[in-house]
């Protein structure tokens, strides 16, 4: 009886006992906060000090974002990761739709292409890296025999040797690795319409074109756009890959964000964290507001319902 | 064997905006089959899930034997459950399946075995105890369901719409099953419906609910003779209850339609008249109708054969007849009815109107 | 009539499917040629690629592969990744695990917040955590180590994980869970006991997933791995390349080594990796 009294009124709720909904969660918390929440904070921190090895980090306001307005190589690596963000997810995605209907549209070997065309994105961006460093090899890469072989060799150069070739040679690799990526996701939304739709456009005397702008595209409009927002980002963080290739040259062609802030905090001797820190804060801004501003855009008023 | 009693039992979510039960009071006797009737979102699911602890009491209380449950965990209140999907572990075997709940209590393995064999042995299913559950048919899972509960061998079985998953047929065999399963068993069972023919067939009680209060709890055929308010007589049987809005005259009551002799009334009382499809009988002579109306429409079931009369109100009026249809469609029926069987309801409220009320 | 009708549209079919088909083949070309190409590289001697790049491995010199395992630190670098990537995988199977299911089984407090900020993060760009994890991992003693390594994998592969798991878990029928409370069970034993197994499925995705991801990471483990003993294979990878300069049938050779385990698991899962990796992207 006075173990009842005792009782407070509001019992404990059974369906959810915060004893284990604590147990539960408390390794991955813990885990999210000491690698991720707090370097990230560690990183804005770094932004407005000067942190140099064996000295205590000095507090020097706004200075390194003032610093970065002047940075051409800054600015450049921007440009050219914008560059990257914009044209890779237009040409994957374009090309991945082509493919989609042609498997869609019963091509031979259809499942067998789907799991190969997958393959690349499998690979480590090091491994691509090298191995696209030799295809785009002036002497005896593929891409320069191929030329030769059908008469343009004048056309033959050292692709990313070149200031106006290389960004757009390394594009290329990227469209290489995700397009079938892509590919499979697409076919993986048409194969879900709802086949009474299409019969549908058919009763309607839709032709293949017709059917394809006006019923599938629409209907898998949702996935386009979820995939152009991914591989923006994917895009946006890209690093391995122009590490292994170019190291951002020539000429800071092919610098981006990544590997400028890789440089100015592990490798140059400036040996100084906040600056660098600074680009990472400022990117990460602009990362975001990218992703919002792209959900914002393509933001469907109403869900579709079939 | 259990006694299960509520005490104001009610349930609200969100700091007490919604209220899902509210003041429910009743004592399931030890051996009662009890059955939780009414339609969906009347709370009698939520009531289950409070008495086998799923769900938390925010008022009132619960006891099984006399002690208070509200803040002992469902492990602990040593119940089973039957649920409306089953809720078999996709992952195991029959024998696991029935296993199961037996182990965590029971640590002797052979025990266990010898039990698990001795339930698949009583409801059949012997020969499938190293089957997954999806490879048996609906009626076969329906059976594990029920198994794994007996196994347990509980204080308390509850029930929440068990066979609403299974076609007509197996429906009605496995209702006899369960009615054989309880009269073995003699234990406690609380059985959640909002099929009638089930509440009617197996409960030694019944409680309809209605918008998460107690409309009413009784004897199956006492509830259907006596219905305390316009919803349940409305709710039960099938077709329910005709109601009829009427006016009490001098000894008389008048349904607008006809009228019928009736003492004790204050004269000029609104009410709603009530009268069982099968309590209507047809007459010639217009002057004695309880209720005069145009056919409009006849079913016959075989069986029976039901007619539904457009008197001007609101709903048609039905009466169930014998196989040979008993009129034409487009003819004017005039109708009797037995005053005993006739029942009485305020208009406002909605309640039954009992002898000492009637002013 | 109707003959006549049909006969030009089969070949205007036929046309739109050689087209289709043309199509077809070239990305074909492009996608599969340059993994023919190392392939075959592998197989030959750098003198035999030098007097023609694009000829056939014959005769194939297989021992190319144990040069190239035993004569540089392949191995040390083929067991680190192996090592680091299957126990981030473990940690993350479980941990991940614990979450989803406390995510889509449970309701709480600050729920939305947590699964906001943990969610955010997939596309946080890793620059804005690597300089802060470089500084923690030095103070905390876990840089140069493939522990801290492991520690940092899970950490990232984590959101997505949780997201698969929790998508999956969420589906499971409540009653199932309801049973096994009622049958006696505790959180954790149900967790164990119904969630993992029942799960199975989206588990081996997750964890498939993981693998390859993490098998090819690169960006943390140069940034910190330091000691050429602690390395993983991405980063083995680019020291053969640096040691072997010019000898590119041996580098092809080192190539296939690291793709060979990935292939692999294609080959034996390949509709379950498409799923894992495209799981995030499918709406």
């Amino acid at each position: 009886m006075a173990n009842q009294l005792a009782r407070p009124q509001k019992e404990r709720d059974p369906a959810n006992p915060i004893g284990a909904i604590t147990a539960f969660l408390l390794p991955a918390l813990l885990i999210y906060a000491a690698f991720t929440a707090l370097p990230v904070l560690r990183t804005f921190y770094n932004s407005v000090h000067l942190i140099v090895p064996n000295r205590p980090s000095e507090w020097v306001g706004f200075t390194h974002y003032i610093d970065l307005w002047t940075d051409r190589i800054f600015w450049k690596a921007v440009w050219n990761t914008l560059t990257w963000a914009i044209v890779a997810p237009l040409l994957e995605v374009t090309i991945a739709t082509f493919l989609a209907l042609c498997l869609y549209a019963k091509v031979p070997f259809s499942r067998f292409l789907r799991i190969a065309w997958f393959t690349p994105v499998l690979m480590s961006y090091v491994v691509v890296g090298i191995l696209w460093s030799w295809i785009y090899n002036y002497e005896w890469g593929a891409v320069n025999t191929l030329l030769r072989a059908i008469g343009l060799g004048s056309w033959a150069q050292s692709w990313l040797g070149h200031p106006d070739t290389a960004l757009a040679s390394l594009i290329l690799v990227t469209t290489w690795m995700w397009t079938g990526f892509n590919m499979v996701v697409i076919l993986a939304a048409m194969s879900s319409l709802p086949s009474e739709v299409l019969e549908a456009a058919e009763l309607d005397n839709c032709g293949w074109l017709a059917k394809l702008w006006f019923v599938i595209l629409p209907l898998i409009r949702p996935t386009l756009l979820n995939l152009i927002v991914l591989s923006f980002v994917g895009k946006m963080k890209i690093f391995d890959l122009v590490w292994v290739t170019t190291q951002g040259n020539p000429l800071w062609s092919t610098e981006t964000v990544s590997t400028y802030v890789y440089k100015r905090a592990f490798q140059w001797s400036t040996f100084d964290l906040g600056y660098p820190s600074a680009i990472a804060v400022i990117w990460f801004f602009i990362v975001m507001a990218g992703v919002l501003g792209l959900t914002f855009l393509f933001r469907q008023k109403d869900k579709l319902e079939y | 064997m259990a006694i299960v009693a509520l005490d104001n039992v009610g349930k609200a979510y969100g700091d007490g905006k919604i209220v899902a039960v509210r003041d429910v009071n009743m004592t399931i006797c030890d051996g009662e089959f009890m059955v939780l009737l009414g339609p969906s979102g009347c709370g009698k699911s939520t009531t289950l899930r409070m008495i086998a602890g799923l769900e938390s009491i925010t008022e009132g209380e619960l006891r099984i034997d006399g002690e208070r449950m509200n803040a002992v965990p469902a492990k602990n209140r040593d119940i089973a459950m039957v649920f409306q999907s089953y809720a078999l572990y996709p992952h195991m075997t029959v024998r696991d399946n029935l296993g199961f709940g037996l182990k965590r209590r029971q640590t002797d393995k052979a025990l266990v075995k010898r039990r698990v064999n001795e339930v698949a042995a009583s409801i059949g299913l012997t020969d499938y105890l190293d089957r997954k559950p999806h490879a048996l048919s609906g009626g076969q899972r329906q059976r594990v369901a029920l198994g794994r509960a007996i196994a347990r061998d509980p204080k308390v079985f509850l029930f929440d719409e068990p066979l609403s998953n299974l076609d007509a047929a197996l429906r009605v065999s496995t209702r006899a099953e369960l009615i054989r399963l309880h009269r073995e068993l003699r234990s406690t069972m609380i059985y959640v419906t909002h099929d009638q023919v089930e509440a009617m067939t197996m409960g030694n009680r019944v409680c309809i609910m209605s918008q998460g209060k107690v409309a009413q709890i009784g004897k199956p055929m006492d509830v259907y003779l006596n219905p305390a308010s316009t919803f349940v007589a409305s709710f039960l049987g099938n077709p329910p209850m005709n109601l009829i809005p009427a006016i009490v005259g001098e000894d008389v009551i008048d349904s607008g339609c006809g009228r019928i002799r009736c003492k004790g009334f204050q004269p000029g009382r609104k009410i709603t008249l009530g009268l069982r499809p099968e309590d209507l009988a047809p007459i010639d002579s217009a002057a004695e109708a309880v209720i005069s109306g145009r056919v409009i429409s006849m079913e016959s079931l075989g069986a029976e054969t039901l007619v539904h009369l457009d008197t001007g109100g609101a709903k048609p009026i039905i009466l169930r007849g014998g196989r040979e249809t008993p009129a034409q469609l487009d003819e004017i029926l005039h109708l009797t009815c037995d005053l005993s069987m006739a029942r009485f309801f305020d208009a406002d409220t909605g309640l039954a109107i009992t002898p000492g009320d009637k002013k | 009539m109707r003959a006549q009708q049909s006969t030009p549209r089969i070949s205007a079919d036929g046309l739109r499917m050689a087209a289709l088909l043309l199509f077809v083949a070239l990305f074909t070309a492009y996608s599969a040629g340059p993994f023919v190409w190392v392939a075959s590289m592998s197989l030959r001697t750098t003198t035999e690629i030098a007097n023609s790049p694009y000829g056939l491995p014959w005769p194939p010199h297989f021992y190319k592969f144990a040069s190239a395992w035993f004569d540089s630190n392949y191995d040390t670098y083929f067991f680190n990744s192996v090592s680091v990537v299957l126990s981030a995988v473990a940690v993350l199977t479980v941990v991940g695990g614990m979450a989803a299911h406390c995510f889509a089984r449970y309701s709480f407090r600050f729920k939305g917040l947590l699964y906001f900020l943990i969610f955010s993060t997939i596309i946080f760009p890793p620059q804005v955590t690597v300089i802060g994890l470089f500084q923690i991992m030095v103070e905390y003693g876990l840089y140069n180590s493939r522990l801290g390594l492991v520690l940092v994998y899970v950490s990232i592969q984590l959101p997505v994980t949780i997201y698969i798991l929790e998508a999956f878990f969420a589906r499971i029928p409540k009653d199932l869970f309801e049973a096994a409370r009622i049958d006696g069970y505790s959180e954790w034993a149900i967790f164990w006991k119904i969630s993992l197994p029942v799960a199975l499925p989206a588990i081996s995705t997750t964890i498939i997933l993981n693998t390859i991801l993490l098998w090819n990471e690169f960006l943390y483990a140069v940034v910190l791995i330091t000691d050429d003993d602690k390395r993983t294979l991405p980063l083995g990878v680019l020291r053969f390349l640096g040691d072997q300069l010019e000898d590119v049938g041996m580098i092809a050779t080192g190539l296939m080594i690291a793709i060979v385990p990935v292939v692999l698991i294609y080959v034996f899962f390949s509709e379950r990796l498409i799923q894992g990796m495209t799981a995030g992207a499918v709406k």
